[in-house]
């Protein structure tokens, strides 16, 4: 994560819509990823009916 | 189907190839035809990126595999998002800045034209017998469950391909992909829709996600260490990651895609939309295999989808043995609808002794179904002499069983859409990996931009002719393509292993990367034949076995400079 704002064109630079940069674009992924994870677990137990 | 059926599958056919003639206009020269003059939007190139992956047996098999197995392939999906990221900071801006047409083409940049070539040359074995998969295995499902002709569906699905990518080249296919896409996300909402509509009358979907969970169906993450689970959250985060990362970050059928993008932005900006929009789609239809699942509880399946497998065995001396398991699966089947509609009564009252009584009742009979469904497919595989692929049969069944005038059109249109979209990738990729790699770097370095525009459509044309030759004879063919399909799985995490080296390893030279290479692959070779690793892990360990060979070569033969690498052609 240290080198994602190493690569940067002039165009490539700046806000990215509703995000400050591509950072904030790039953790709002990994937190996404975390969070759909979550859910999947959450659905995982809250749906399992098993008698065994 | 009807009449109705097939005019929407005719505006299908008639729309796609309109839309690629009016794209197609705007091509220009070699760069146009392959690389759409760099001039395509993030949205178009997003869902060109995704329908490339989405193939008909996507489409198909994973709702199979859902009915069956519930929804735990997910699993080796969710790295997906992450793998985006990867891409975006790392491989994206190396492709992208180095001008390049082909992912092979800047390994001759970084390294030499030898690890180019070999890099080039196992795309082209492998993705050009993906190719004739990608036609054969929808045409033989189609063949079986509507009654058409293999050949004749396999050419007219080829025929109509070959002729928009020939006469549009990347611009016409990743326009015809946006739409096709978009015709897989509404076949996605309409089939969801008609299940919950064929349910009986009362049953809701908290009832559904009740009845899926007796069977552990809607089970998405599996924390269990065992190595002998092929999905869990560590074999899909591991063995997935790398999967992905190679496949998305190597593979010339998607590095192309994301090459058309007018700037690097807004390839960036493909990936990342394919970051949050893939798990989604990929949640909803193998939802539809649970949702199946739960519509079997009410409406009694055949025991075997594939009636062109049943009918070879009601011919055999095994017809018997299978009539009796219908026998059997009727009672049982008979006894578990009779539960399960008791157990959604018992539940509207809040009788928990009667909830509990039934939910036994219902899980010892789905074990019973299961297992009578295990000793059918055993049959058709003794009659058959090999294993039964159901799995890809079930829902196409239920389509042609149960869906409405119409939408039946819609949805056979979206199987053709998602076979057609996955093709027209490949012909591109393997037509740009032929002229660019090999013919313009070995054979005719200085001809004219027409020329290569001619080699490349000559080119499109037999990679086209190739594939329709593999699907036809594919039947015949069996254990060599998946032979294949085997050795392709042991290169792709090598080939990652090579790109990793070129942008990670400022030290690494030309012999590194080769040997590397060699070495990767023949690693994963020698432990697929003395262990029982699970497909997952090859990528792991070819990535892992390049990097450190590819390393101590390099540092053994002089660093980065030692290796050959010979300028750029």
């Amino acid at each position: 994560m240290a080198e994602m704002d190493e690569h940067h064109d002039d165009e490539d630079s700046g806000p990215i819509g509703i995000f400050p940069s591509w950072r904030w674009v790039y953790w709002s992924v990994v937190i996404y990823t975390l969070v759909v994870i979550a859910v999947l677990w959450g659905f995982t137990v809250a749906f399992n009916h098993s008698v065994g | 189907m009807t009449g109705i059926d097939w005019s929407v599958f005719a505006v299908y056919f008639g729309g796609v190839l309109a839309f690629a003639w009016y794209q197609s206009r705007k091509n220009v020269g070699v760069e146009g035809y392959f690389l759409a003059n760099r001039r395509l939007p993030w949205a178009a190139v997003g869902l060109s990126v995704m329908a490339t992956q989405a193939s008909a047996i996507t489409f198909i098999g994973t709702t199979g595999q859902a009915f069956d197995e519930g929804m735990e392939f997910i699993q080796i999906y969710l790295p997906q998002p992450l793998v985006m990221v990867l891409l975006c900071v790392l491989f994206v801006p190396f492709f992208y800045r180095a001008k390049v047409y082909t992912a092979y083409e800047y390994l001759e940049n970084r390294f030499d034209a030898k690890t180019r070539s070999l890099t080039a040359f196992l795309f082209l074995v492998s993705r050009g017998l993906a190719a004739g998969l990608v036609l054969y295995a929808p045409a033989i499902v189609l063949s079986v469950i509507m009654g058409w002709d293999e050949t004749v569906t396999i050419l007219i699905m080829a025929a109509v391909t070959i002729a928009y990518t020939l006469m549009g080249g990347i611009t016409a296919v990743i326009w015809t992909d946006v739409v096709q896409m978009l015709m897989m996300f509404v076949g996605i909402g309409v089939a969801l829709f008609i299940l919950f509509t064929t349910l009986p009358s009362g049953v809701g979907v908290g009832d559904v996600a009740y009845i899926g969970g007796i069977q552990e169906m809607w089970t998405s993450i599996d924390w269990s260490w065992d190595p002998s689970n092929r999905y869990t959250i560590w074999s899909g985060m591991i063995g997935g990651f790398f999967l992905a990362l190679a496949y998305f970050g190597t593979d010339q059928s998607q590095v192309q895609r994301y090459l058309t993008a007018s700037s690097l932005k807004q390839s960036r900006l493909s990936l990342i939309f394919n970051a949050f929009v893939k798990v989604p789609m990929q949640f909803f239809i193998l939802s539809i295999g649970v949702l199946l699942f739960v519509f079997y509880h009410f409406e009694q399946p055949p025991l075997v989808f594939n009636n062109a497998e049943v009918a070879v065995v009601m011919e055999s001396e095994r017809a018997g043995d299978y009539r009796a398991l219908e026998v059997e699966q009727t009672q049982i089947h008979g006894e578990r609808r009779a539960a399960t509609l008791d157990l959604l009564d018992a539940r509207e009252v809040g009788d928990q002794g009667r909830i509990a009584e039934l939910q036994r009742a219902i899980a010892g009979q789905d074990e019973a179904l299961v297992e009578l469904r295990q000793d059918a497919k055993a049959i058709v595989a003794d009659v058959r002499g090999a294993a039964s692929n159901d799995v890809n049969y079930v829902f196409p069944s239920y389509i042609i069983e149960y869906i409405p005038v119409g939408v039946l059109g819609l949805l056979i249109a979206v199987i053709f859409a998602a076979a057609m979209s996955s093709l027209d990738s490949e012909l591109t990729a393997l037509s740009s990996a032929t002229v660019i790699d090999f013919y313009k770097r070995w054979f005719n370095a200085g001809a004219t931009d027409d020329h290569y525009l001619m080699v490349s459509k000559i080119s499109t044309f037999v990679w086209g002719l190739l594939a329709c030759f593999v699907a036809l004879y594919a039947g015949q063919l069996g254990s060599l393509i998946e032979a294949v399909n085997q050795v392709g799985s042991y290169f792709y995490g090598s080939l990652l292993g090579v790109f990793l080296l070129a942008f990670l390893v400022k030290s690494a030279n030309g012999n590194g990367a080769f040997l590397g290479l060699v070495a990767g692959m023949s690693s994963v070779f020698a432990l697929s034949l003395v262990t029982e690793i699970a497909y997952l892990w090859f990528n792991v360990i070819g990535t892992v076995v390049v990097l450190a060979v590819g390393i101590a070569v390099s540092a053994v033969t002089g660093g980065r400079d030692g290796g050959g690498g010979a300028a750029p052609a």
